[in-house]
């Protein structure tokens, strides 16, 4: 069975999510445990923040448009603050230039909503290789 | 004696009557003279002689005049305003020494003729040569004489009196109107103006009078049209009505409707009045309505172009965060049930989550219609062919960019519909630009597009958009109306769906047939003349 592959190849690596959006909160974790992933989910950049789990954190799905700090936002104040987590940004808006000021800043994906599972995995597997 | 009273003149046909009359008479009476005198206004120090007969011996021509002070027996009818007989002044210690005694007429009969309001008129009288004692006979043949020619003095006042109330009725239209009225002659030299004349172009009667029309207040550039004014003046002598400019006296335009009016005296056209009305507050009007519409134009122009920009954007935005939710809780799902042992408990949560996510992007559908259907609509008359050209020259940049030739074909006799012009003419521009659209991949024909507009079945108005375009799949002819479905890479697929809502709110049908050829025809129809107000 692949997941269980999957499973092996990235075993207890923990990914955090990060949406204002309810759906994606419960339905991106429940996917992402599927793939073996120890999942949190948080409804805001200030949530994540506030957490204890950012320096645990192996990998980030961070969502681009957020009421509040954005997820590019996050992306700097992690930066600044000496974390390098991996991260894979979500949107549901095509803007050339938010995709182009992610990846400048070291964005490891940059997903389209809606985004299939397989293209979700690739972008973990990147993310997590450049680790 | 009033000398007020204007004087009025004795028309030539009744001192042509009054001349056979005083011809008869003297035959009759076998006198050498008979005569009519008429005391002269306006001081009335003489009187002239207007009829004379024409008779051997008659001593008076005609034009004669005779002072009021020389003791004539003419004189004294007028001065004592009664008859007067003198069988013979020779045997007459008072009028021996009369005037007409030197010319031989010894004897008078005179009657003094009165103008209606009672006022001296003259006199009509004989003369003799001898002794003539004029018979009962006689001096009824004159008084009644003297009866018909007050009867048409009569005639004469009371046509003067009409004649002097239209004329005053007459300068007071002149004086009062607020239009610039000038007589001019046939060089156009100009013999009278009015007060609004000089409202209007700011050149007082002084100052226009003795100029030329075309020297005064026609702008350089128009000199030729007065040459074909004056051309058309003279031959047609028809009145003729022209929107055109003319300069005020300060040097400004003047946007003027002219009226010329040449005008016949004695059969020809040698003058004419000229009427100018001062259109630049009607002009400013037009303008200022004509401006507001292309406003309200450009502003449906540019909401479907913002539409299609920033409206795609949130909806995107919208229906991709539940589309993530489904499509995730789905992966998951089917992961769980292949599983083993199988997750189903897993797997039942997440098809209630793909469910409920689903029912959330239709929502956002529900909410997009109520979005579009939001705007107010107003039910106007709408003359839909004026609509047309409107939205045509509005996307004359885009269709000459796309190099596409637009033909025309609107009935004359296209009725109104009622609704919300500006609403109709965002479907006609969706049409429009749909079809260009259509039409901008075509290389290898011509790139037509025919905007029709007619009358069908008698009770409704049919607009269609005929292309040359890519045209559609019969198959695809249901899909095409509905929200959100384009075969654009950039479109949104919300004209068509938005235009069907627009046509259906006026009771009427959207549809679209692929042509026999290449490209389709999108049409709509609506009922003219609706008065169920539109929602």
């Amino acid at each position: 069975m692949k997941s269980r592959q999957e499973k092996n190849a990235i075993e207890r690596s923990r990914v955090a999510v990060v949406d204002d959006d309810e759906s994606v909160r419960e339905s991106l974790p429940d996917l992402l445990r599927e793939f073996g992933f120890a999942v949190h989910a948080f409804s805001s950049a200030e949530e994540f923040l506030a957490s204890d789990r950012v320096g645990e954190t192996k990998c980030l799905i961070l969502d681009v448009a957020m009421p509040g700090m954005t997820g590019l936002d996050l992306q700097c104040e992690l930066k600044s603050r000496g974390h390098k987590i991996p991260i894979i940004f979500i949107t549901a808006q095509k803007d050339e230039t938010v995709r182009a000021r992610a990846f400048e800043q070291g964005a490891a994906e940059f997903l389209l909503k809606p985004f299939s599972d397989t293209a979700l995995l690739a972008a973990l597997n990147t993310a997590l290789r450049v680790t | 004696m009033n000398s007020d009273t204007p004087e009025i003149a004795i028309p030539s046909d009744v001192l042509q009557k009054w001349q056979q009359f005083i011809d008869l008479l003297a035959n009759i009476m076998h006198v050498p003279s008979a005569v009519v005198c008429k005391l002269e206004p306006p001081h009335y120090t003489h009187y002239t002689v207007i009829s004379s007969s024409n008779s051997i011996g008659n001593p008076f021509p005609v034009d004669e005049i005779f002072s009021m002070d020389i003791g004539t027996f003419c004189e004294t009818v007028i001065k004592s305003r009664a008859p007067l007989l003198v069988a013979n002044g020779l045997e007459d210690d008072q009028w021996k020494s009369a005037p007409e005694m030197r010319v031989g007429m010894v004897s008078y009969l005179g009657f003094p003729v009165f103008w209606p309001d009672k006022r001296v008129f003259g006199t009509i009288c004989v003369l003799d040569n001898k002794t003539n004692r004029y018979s009962d006979l006689y001096q009824e043949i004159l008084l009644h004489c003297r009866d018909v020619l007050q009867g048409d003095l009569q005639t004469l006042a009371r046509l003067g009196n009409e004649l002097d109330e239209q004329k005053a009725h007459l300068s007071e239209l002149f004086a009062r109107v607020p239009e610039a009225v000038v007589l001019a002659d046939r060089d156009c030299r100009i013999l009278r103006v009015n007060p609004g004349f000089t409202k209007i172009f700011g050149f007082t009667a002084e100052e226009a009078i003795g100029q030329r029309i075309q020297d005064l207040i026609t702008p350089d550039d128009l000199q030729e049209e007065v040459e074909s004014f004056k051309y058309r003046m003279a031959q047609t002598g028809e009145v003729f009505v022209v929107e055109t400019f003319r300069k005020h006296k300060n040097g400004t335009c003047v946007p003027v409707s002219l009226i010329c009016v040449p005008v016949s005296s004695h059969g020809s056209g040698d003058t004419g009045y000229v009427i100018y009305r001062d259109m630049t507050e009607t002009k400013r009007l037009q303008d200022e309505e004509r401006r507001y519409h292309e406003i309200q134009l450009e502003l449906a122009h540019a909401n479907r172009i913002a539409t299609i920009g920033q409206l795609s954007a949130s909806i995107a935005h919208e229906l991709n965060q539940p589309l993530t939710g489904i499509l995730t809780n789905s992966s998951t799902c089917l992961r769980m049930l292949t599983g083993d042992p199988p997750n189903l408990d897993g797997a039942r949560e997440t098809v209630r989550r793909t469910m409920r996510d689903a029912n959330r992007a239709s929502e956002v559908i529900t909410r997009l219609r109520a979005l579009f259907r939001k705007r107010e609509a107003t039910a106007e008359s709408v003359d839909l062919n004026e609509s047309i050209r409107e939205v045509i020259e509005l996307s004359l940049g885009e269709l000459q960019k796309s190099r596409v030739i637009v033909r025309t074909e609107l009935a004359d006799d296209l009725p109104l519909v009622t609704g919300d012009r500006v609403q109709l003419q965002q479907v006609v521009l969706n049409l429009l630009l749909n079809a260009l659209d259509a039409m901008i991949g075509v290389k290898d024909r011509p790139r037509q597009l025919v905007v029709r507009a007619e009358r069908r079945d008698g009770e409704c108005v049919c607009v269609s958009v005929q292309d040359s375009g890519v045209g559609f799949e019969p198959h695809a002819v249901d899909k095409l109306f509905e929200a959100f479905y384009t075969t654009k890479q950039d479109g949104m697929g919300m004209g068509l769906s938005v235009s069907r809502s627009i046509i259906e709110s006026h009771h009427g049908r959207l549809w679209a047939v692929p042509n026999d050829g290449s490209g389709a025809t999108f049409s709509f129809s609506i009922p003219c003349r609706t008065d169920t107000k539109v929602q």
